[in-house]
């Protein structure tokens, strides 16, 4: 045995799975038409270039430009292939195992479950990442024409690498899940489909701001901004990276996620590990929300060079992300299955649920208390975003920097006319403008306290800085309300956002609960669950705008006072909420009306919930042995 | 200490919202060194019990160790002392015989320097030495049997757990995998071996158990099962003439003799009762047969095989004209016909 190979380590499954890909000829065939393909499709576009420059005599600079063309016809049909190729050998990996009845041979020998997933999961990792690795020589084309930079290279090699690895992740999670290879190869690709659709749609939320910075976005749009920042961006929780970082970080994590769900689901007993899968949930989520609060905070606060990007809402509409994630987890963790000798000792069953070790058990009576841990690890994400910039305190009334109220003209704006060097001066604040040539340069301060910089150069070449920091958390406030107009809203911060969501997930999760008991199965009740999450949360918007009056208000629209997103964008737009928006309780904060209907609507489902319980305790089925060793 | 330790061992299966119980309270204990042959007909929850020993079943109630660590409660520790060949079972694609067998020893966390060493020897122990080379898929199914075999035996474990080792196999290659078995005894390993065949395990188990419909119906010592099971079984005496003369003899030896039917006489007789006169040479037949009532006789014989003898003898010496005297095959329906008829328990 020589020295190398003690090196690698020693994963018996990752060794003969590759053993067996490279046998034979086809592993190279396979590269051959990879690498012919791209070549092809370079040879192409290379030529057509070439006849371009010598009809019209382009200079060096269409050199550049066909540089940094040519790494994107390289590089999308490599993202491409790699999103289809990697779940292809992943979604087949574990269903196949139990298609030939291998899988009993397999889990008896000492191999950890964990082992033998990440074996599996390596095995087409590094296949991809074989494929993909050996199309950099022809990347070194771009390099020779220019435009293209090391690091941009880096950057889409390490966010293929991780894709790779959370599709692959997901293709071995549902291979755990189904029952044949079939079904597990089309779960993935409609994932995939799904994932694909949400990515793209957050990426391009992201590049249509940054073309059209002064625009004033919604509070959900600026959240999906700030997620595609989180991903895409040169930021990262406060560190300048490589773009792409945050995505590689996530997807990394994720994929952790993933194939520790795989790890568990071939496990005898699954829900032993469920304490793993929470606490893996619960660090991807809160990473997440961080991230995103840390995004929308040091651009509130005008850091570095973000001044032209402001965000115009109060971060706590960063929670949208977090609130979102939150809600889809909800069907999953409150859904199971209330066996008869749990529900005759319902008591003995909760206390324990709550308990540490029932935290670590994937019992039902624990999915509520995780959920609600959740919500408040992830607020306190959010109010640890505050803290690098010495603002804690700002976390809990940031919201209530938002002016205008309803039936009032909005405030305004004040024009900012300045010479370089110069010192305006603001409403008693001071902010000074340099210019880097010669043209005038105008900033308008926005009602909410952000700035918009009107560039009035036509080339769009000036740059504005400002010198000192702009007092953002000092907004300039409007006249007071003549006393005639309507009662200025009630709109509160991180607490009031806290209640409401809190209240939310526990009723939401009462709600799946009530569907498991009742329905008795985990898929149904999840699906129910999905199903109203969809409703609540697109009835009302469809409802709302065909709604033009108090008089044809439905039912319909009154459901938003259950969605929790509702009260986030009504705290951060309280201006614009409620134009065009007629609602039962008025101008009635969302939040608090959000808070009681949940809570009322969580006294129902428990009541329910308890007749339920009651039925399955008649049952008396026999006590599983599992339970039983459990028990004593 | 027994090696294996079964106490009300209980299986039910879900079916829906209904359970189907699969084994009903199974209690069995067996010495280190004890081949035990596992018997039933399909359905009898062999391969069910064999799963729950092997850790790949949870049972409903009841528990069972090996060697004293407890199947549910470490299942990690079972497996790495436990071989388990399952009943069906299938290989890898595109793997040679070496690697599958690396593969498993890997996978058992045998130290690498020592891989090659143990695969050459259970290769040898399974004479595939020749085939080291090829393919997996290549093989013909009782090499493959063989092979999982190996694959059981690469860690050396104390307890094997084989469920029908031998099925599907023609005659040659059962015998091979005989031969293999009383290897594996001698060295001191102890084995669980399901069949439906009584027959075959009879030469190499010292301890059997009979299982039908998930209730062991008889489990000991196999001569003391082989006794009471010999019992049941048949000796079939072909006899010219005398019928009548010759069960009179066979029914006085009370002792070894038990239970004497006609078989064939009987049915040549009743054709004769029931006159069927468009027959011609068969009536002829008959007739010529009235005089002096021959057929074939079924006894169930009790004493021991070895003086199986005694009674031709005493039939011969009682002028009986006997033409043949044969022991039919016992096959597992026979004994089972006759236990449920509560001969055995
Ligand atoms: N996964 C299962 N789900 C439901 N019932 C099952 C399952 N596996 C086995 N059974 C039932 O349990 C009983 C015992 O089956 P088992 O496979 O243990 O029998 P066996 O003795 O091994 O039979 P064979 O000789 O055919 O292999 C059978 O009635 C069978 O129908
Ligand atoms: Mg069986």
């Amino acid at each position: 045995m020589s020295v190398f190979s003690r090196l690698i380590p020693d994963n018996p499954v990752l060794t003969k799975e590759l053993r067996v890909r490279m046998r034979g000829s086809r592993a190279y065939w396979i590269l051959l038409g990879y690498l012919g393909f791209i070549a092809v499709l370079v040879l192409v576009r290379y030529n057509s270039f070439q006849s371009a420059v010598t009809s019209i005599g382009a200079g060096g600079s269409a050199s550049s430009s066909i540089g940094t063309e040519l790494f994107n016809w390289i590089m999308i049909p490599q993202v491409f292939l790699v999103l289809f190729i990697t779940p292809a050998i992943t979604s087949g990996s574990l269903t196949i195992e139990r298609e030939q009845q291998t899988m009993d041979l397999l889990t008896l020998t000492r191999l950890s479950r964990r082992g033998i997933v990440l074996g599996k999961l390596m095995s087409a990792v590094s296949f991809t990442a074989l494929l993909i690795i050996s199309s950099l020589p022809l990347i070194s084309i771009c390099f020779m024409l220019g435009g293209v930079d090391p690091l941009q290279v880096f950057s889409a090699y390490m966010m293929m690498l991780a894709a790779s690895v959370l599709i692959g992740s997901m293709g071995i999670m549902w291979s755990s899940a189904a029952r044949t290879t079939t079904q597990a190869v089309m779960l993935t690709y409609f994932t995939l489909f799904l994932l694909f659709l949400f990515v793209y749609g957050s990426f391009m939320q992201g590049l249509t701001q940054k073309f059209a910075p002064t625009g004033l976005p919604s509070a959900s749009e600026t959240a999906f901004n700030a997620l595609s920042q989180s991903w895409f961006g040169n930021q990262f929780i406060g560190f300048r990276v490589p773009e792409g970082f945050g995505f590689a970080v996530f997807s990394l994590l994720c994929g952790t996620l993933m194939t520790s769900v795989a790890t568990a689901r071939i496990e005898m007993f699954p829900d032993r590990k469920a304490g793993t899968l929470r606490a893996l949930t619960l660090l991807l989520i809160s990473l997440q929300a961080f991230s995103v609060a840390n995004w929308w905070v040091s651009a509130w606060y005008h850091r570095g060079s973000r001044v032209v990007m402001t965000a115009v809402q109060p971060p706590i509409g960063a929670m949208i992300i977090p609130c979102i994630a939150l809600l889809l987890l909800v069907p999953i963790f409150a859904t199971g299955e209330v066996a008869s000798f749990e529900a005759q000792r319902i008591g003995k069953y909760l206390r324990w649920s709550f308990s540490p070790a029932g935290f670590k058990r994937g019992k039902l009576g624990s999915g509520i208390p995780f959920l609600a841990v959740a919500t408040l690890v992830t607020v306190c994400a959010y109010w640890l975003a505050f803290v690098p910039v010495g603002k804690a305190g700002a976390a809990f009334h940031s919201g209530a920097l938002s002016l205008g109220l309803p039936g009032l003209p909005p405030p305004a704006p004040i024009n900012i006319n300045g010479q370089p060097g110069e010192t305006v001066t603001v409403t008693g604040q001071t902010m000074s403008i340099s210019r880097t040539n010669g043209s005038a340069v105008t900033a308008t301060k926005l009602p909410n306290g952000g700035i918009q910089v009107n560039r009035t150069d036509p080339n769009g070449m000036a740059t504005v800085s400002i010198l000192t920091n702009w007092p953002v958390d000092m907004p300039v406030m409007p006249p007071p309300p003549p006393a005639s107009t309507l009662v200025a809203p009630q709109t509160g911060d991180m607490l009031q956002a806290t209640v409401a969501l809190l209240a939310t997930i526990v009723g939401f999760g009462l709600f799946c609960v009530l569907c498991s008991v009742a329905f008795r199965s985990r898929w149904v009740s999840a699906v129910a669950g999905y199903v109203l999450l969809a409703i609540l949360w697109i009835v009302p918007d469809v409802s709302t705008s065909y709604t033009t009056s108090m008089k044809d208000t439905s039912i319909w629209a009154n459901l938003g006072y259950l969605n929790p997103i509702q009260v986030f964008s009504q705290i951060c737009e309280p201006a614009n909420y409620w134009q065009n928006r007629f609602l039962m309780f008025g101008h009635t904060p969302m939040w608090q009306v959000c808070t009681l209907a949940w809570g009322a609507l969580s006294v129902l489902f428990l009541a329910l919930i308890l007749i339920f319980v009651r039925i399955i305790a008649k049952e008396n089925a026999p006590i599983p042995y599992e339970e039983l060793v459990q028990l004593a | 200490m027994p090696m294996i330790e079964i106490k009300h061992l209980r299986k039910e299966y879900r079916e829906g919202s209904k359970s189907k119980v699969a084994l009903k309270g199974l209690d069995l204990e067996l010495e280190k060194g004890d081949i035990f042959g596992f018997i039933g007909p399909n359905g009898a929850g062999k391969t069910t019990t064999i799963k729950m020993l092997a850790t790949l079943l949870i049972p409903t109630a009841g528990a069972a160790s090996i060697d004293g660590i407890d199947v549910v409660k470490h299942p990690e520790q079972i497996r790495s002392i436990v071989g388990y060949m399952p009943d069906f079972f299938g290989v890898y694609d595109d793997i040679k015989v070496w690697e599958y067998l690396d593969f498993f020893a890997a996978a058992y966390r045998l130290p690498r320097d020592k891989r090659p060493g143990i695969i050459d020897e259970v290769l040898a122990l399974t004479d595939l030495t020749e085939k080291k080379d090829s393919y997996v898929e290549s093989l013909s199914r009782g090499m493959k049997q063989r092979l999982c075999l190996a694959k059981t035996l690469v860690h050396d474990p104390k307890v094997m757990l084989l469920d029908e080792p031998a099925s599907g196999l023609d005659p040659r290659a059962r015998i091979e995998i005989r031969e293999l078995l009383k290897e594996l005894q001698a060295m001191g390993k102890t084995i669980i071996v399901s069949s439906h065949i009584l027959p075959e395990m009879e030469e190499f188990c010292n301890k059997i158990g009979i299982i039908e419909q998930g209730e062991l119906i008889v489990a000991g010592d196999v001569n003391t099962i082989a006794r009471q099971v010999r019992g049941q079984h048949n000796i079939d005496i072909s006899i010219v003439e005398d019928l009548p003369r010759a069960m009179a003899i066979l029914e006085g030896m009370t002792d070894v003799v038990r239970e004497v039917k006609i078989t064939s006489g009987v049915r040549g007789s009743r054709r004769d009762e029931q006159g069927t006169q468009a027959d011609a040479p068969s009536q002829l037949l008959q007739k010529t047969d009235t005089s002096g009532r021959g057929g074939v006789l079924q006894i169930g014989y009790v004493g021991e095989p070895d003086f199986e003898y005694l009674v031709l003898q005493a039939l011969i010496q009682n002028g009986v004209k006997v033409k043949a005297f044969y022991t039919p095959e016992t096959d597992l329906e026979d004994v089972f016909l006759r236990v449920t008829k509560g001969h055995v328990a």
